[in-house]
């Protein structure tokens, strides 16, 4: 990678509408990313992969403009595909060769000449853990060694960005913890950004520092998990039942306590430093409430991601 | 690095040119091709009839060889003379035929393998455009066609000119270039045809057994219409006799015996060509979409 490319956004969304026929997919996105490793999250039909298939030069922009590393997609798609690694959903080999030679073909494909593609198209079959299976013919392989053959052709010419789209999709526990091994480890590389879309949030705070929230082709929220994770205060999460719900919050609220109704039995309580939890059951008591259960949370992803689907 | 070392690593050496990289695709596509035995048994048996076309050429010009063995070499020499026919029926037929079977052979098994498991995105995530994808593939099966079909026509055309002498090559060279152009256009159209049939069908002994069976279907069409409505239109369905119609005018046969025109057939096969190519690039795609 150029030195100027290094210093880009990796993805920079400029009003990025997609349309297919009279259907809007992705509606004027406006982003600029920057992360290590970005999770892109939304509920189905939210147009993740549609962003990824925009990012991959499959689908033209109806208005605006997306570039990856500075190169605009549709202008200077090339360039950019040069920089991707790309790990599809669905099944996708080739039919009928062996798993070394189906990697090292994505890797001459990606430009390595045919030397360095057979020595890293071995390399990544021994990182992903098929070193022994390299020389079968990939359509006898089972469906999380064929996720792993499409993750090793996605990393096989070392990419600077890798869009997964479900890496773990399908995978047993096993295979689901070495898959998102695998995908920290390239992280941690510090040689490739990643980009997982994903419908498994566990997945994606395991695996990413930022997160961008899809919801019906828009941003719904982007941020970053770690500042996320710092600013939110604890809270409690207290379980209620009977009386009156809401005449409990404001009581609560009279002692300096912020208070957020969520669902349908719980109240968000946070506490001033100086004030005891005791004085919630005294409350209740006055008010002939029940506390059934009382936790001590922070905003996880799921959290984030629920304010971003009722926003 | 040693296999040993399982970490993830970024890869830091040389690129190979825009233009090599558009070769990778025709490189693995002649090794696959090749890798099968009976694709190499068909390709060695497309040249036989060569050999036997040679041969005949060597006695239409060295017939007193045979009065050792006393054959009457004049008679020989009139049944072998070399003319438009035998550049038809020796040189041009086989040809065609060659062709059809290393495309038969060829167009599945080069593309039916990609679309069959969606390989596509995996191909266009890369630095590959949609007309590189159809360059390389195409490519990977003229070259084995032409090999087959072109390289013999100018070596039997070549060792006729040596017989024959400087008279000959003044009066016929244009034989030459018909032989190149005849053989050129229906490898093209062969190999677009067998391509967009395996990406449709992707199921490669379907894809066979259509190429066969279509064009026997439309010719069969092509003839009932004509014996139903009393014309001769229906030969626009022949494969055959669009190219005997245009092999007769490119060799200027005397004994035109065609009922197509020579330009009906040239638009039809450039008809047959362009609706194959364009057929072909519509399916190279990353994913469908429904609109």
């Amino acid at each position: 990678m150029q030195p100027e490319e290094a210093k880009k956004p990796v993805i920079e969304l400029d009003g990025l509408t997609v349309q297919f026929g009279s259907r809007t997919i992705l509606s004027d996105l406006k982003a600029s990313v920057s992360g290590r490793a970005i999770g892109l999250l939304g509920p189905n039909g939210a147009g993740k992969t549609t962003l990824l298939h925009t990012l991959l030069g499959f689908h033209e922009p109806k208005r605006g403009a997306a570039r990856i590393f500075g190169h605009d997609v549709t202008t200077e798609g090339r360039e950019a595909r040069r920089l991707l690694g790309y790990m599809p959903e669905r099944d996708a080999f080739i039919a009928g060769i062996s798993g070394v030679r189906f990697v090292r073909l994505m890797a001459e494909m990606s430009g390595l000449p045919s030397e360095e593609a057979l020595e890293r198209a071995h390399e990544a079959f021994f990182y992903v853990g098929l070193g022994e299976a390299r020389y079968r013919n990939v359509e006898t392989y089972s469906y999380g060694m064929k996720q792993l053959a499409k993750f090793a052709q996605a990393i096989v010419h070392g990419p600077r960005l890798l869009l997964l789209d479900e890496p773990t999709n399908g995978l047993d526990p096993p295979a689901r913890a070495r898959m998102l091994r695998l995908i920290r480890q390239v992280r941690d590389s510090g040689s490739a950004h990643v980009i997982i879309s994903s419908h498994l949030l566990k997945d994606v705070e395991d695996c990413c520092d930022e997160v961008l929230v899809l919801k019906e082709g828009r941003i719904a929220t982007y941020c970053n998990l770690e500042a996320e994770r710092r600013t939110n205060r604890k809270f409690l999460l207290v379980e209620t039942r009977g009386a009156d719900r809401a005449a409990f919050a404001q009581a609560v609220e009279k002692l300096g306590a912020e208070c957020a109704l969520a669902g349908e039995r719980r109240i968000k309580v946070v506490l001033p430093a100086e004030v005891e939890v005791q004085s919630l059951f005294e409350i209740a008591a006055e008010q002939e409430i029940q506390i059934r259960r009382l936790d001590y949370k922070r905003d996880s992803l799921q959290e984030i991601f629920l304010r971003a689907m009722e926003a | 690095m040693a296999v040993y070392a399982r970490t993830y690593r970024s890869y830091a050496g040389p690129f190979v040119s825009e233009r090599a990289r558009l070769f990778v695709l025709t490189r693995y596509g002649l090794a696959d091709l090749f890798r099968s035995k009976a694709f190499l048994a068909l390709f060695v048996l497309c040249f036989v009839p060569t050999v036997v076309a040679m041969v005949r050429i060597y006695l239409a010009h060295n017939a007193e060889f045979l009065d050792m063995f006393n054959v009457p070499s004049q008679a020989v020499e009139q049944l072998l003379a070399i003319s438009g026919s035998f550049f038809r029926g020796w040189v041009l037929v086989p040809a065609a035929v060659a062709a059809f079977w290393i495309a038969l052979f060829g167009g599945a098994s080069l593309v039916s393998p990609d679309f069959r498991n969606n390989a596509m995105p995996l191909y266009l995530a890369r630095p590959l455009s949609r007309s590189e994808y159809l360059a390389g593939k195409l490519l990977a099966l003229l070259i084995p066609m032409c090999a087959v079909t072109l390289a013999p026509a100018l070596l039997l055309f070549g060792l006729q000119c040596l017989f024959a002498g400087a008279a000959w090559i003044g009066d016929y060279a244009w034989v030459g270039a018909s032989l190149v152009v005849a053989i050129l256009a229906w490898n093209l159209v062969i190999a677009l045809f067998s391509l967009a049939l395996a990406a449709w069908v992707k199921w490669r002994p379907v894809a066979r057994l259509l190429m066969i069976a279509l064009p026997l279907l439309a010719s069969a069409f092509g003839h009932a219409a004509n014996g139903i409505f009393g014309t001769t239109w229906g030969l626009v369905l022949s494969f055959w006799s669009i190219l005997g119609a245009i092999w007769e005018s490119l060799l200027r046969l005397p004994e035109n015996t065609a009922t197509l025109s020579a330009g009906t057939a040239w638009v039809m096969l450039t008809l047959v060509g362009l609706a194959s190519l364009g057929l072909f690039y519509r399916r190279i795609k990353a994913y469908e979409v429904e609109r």
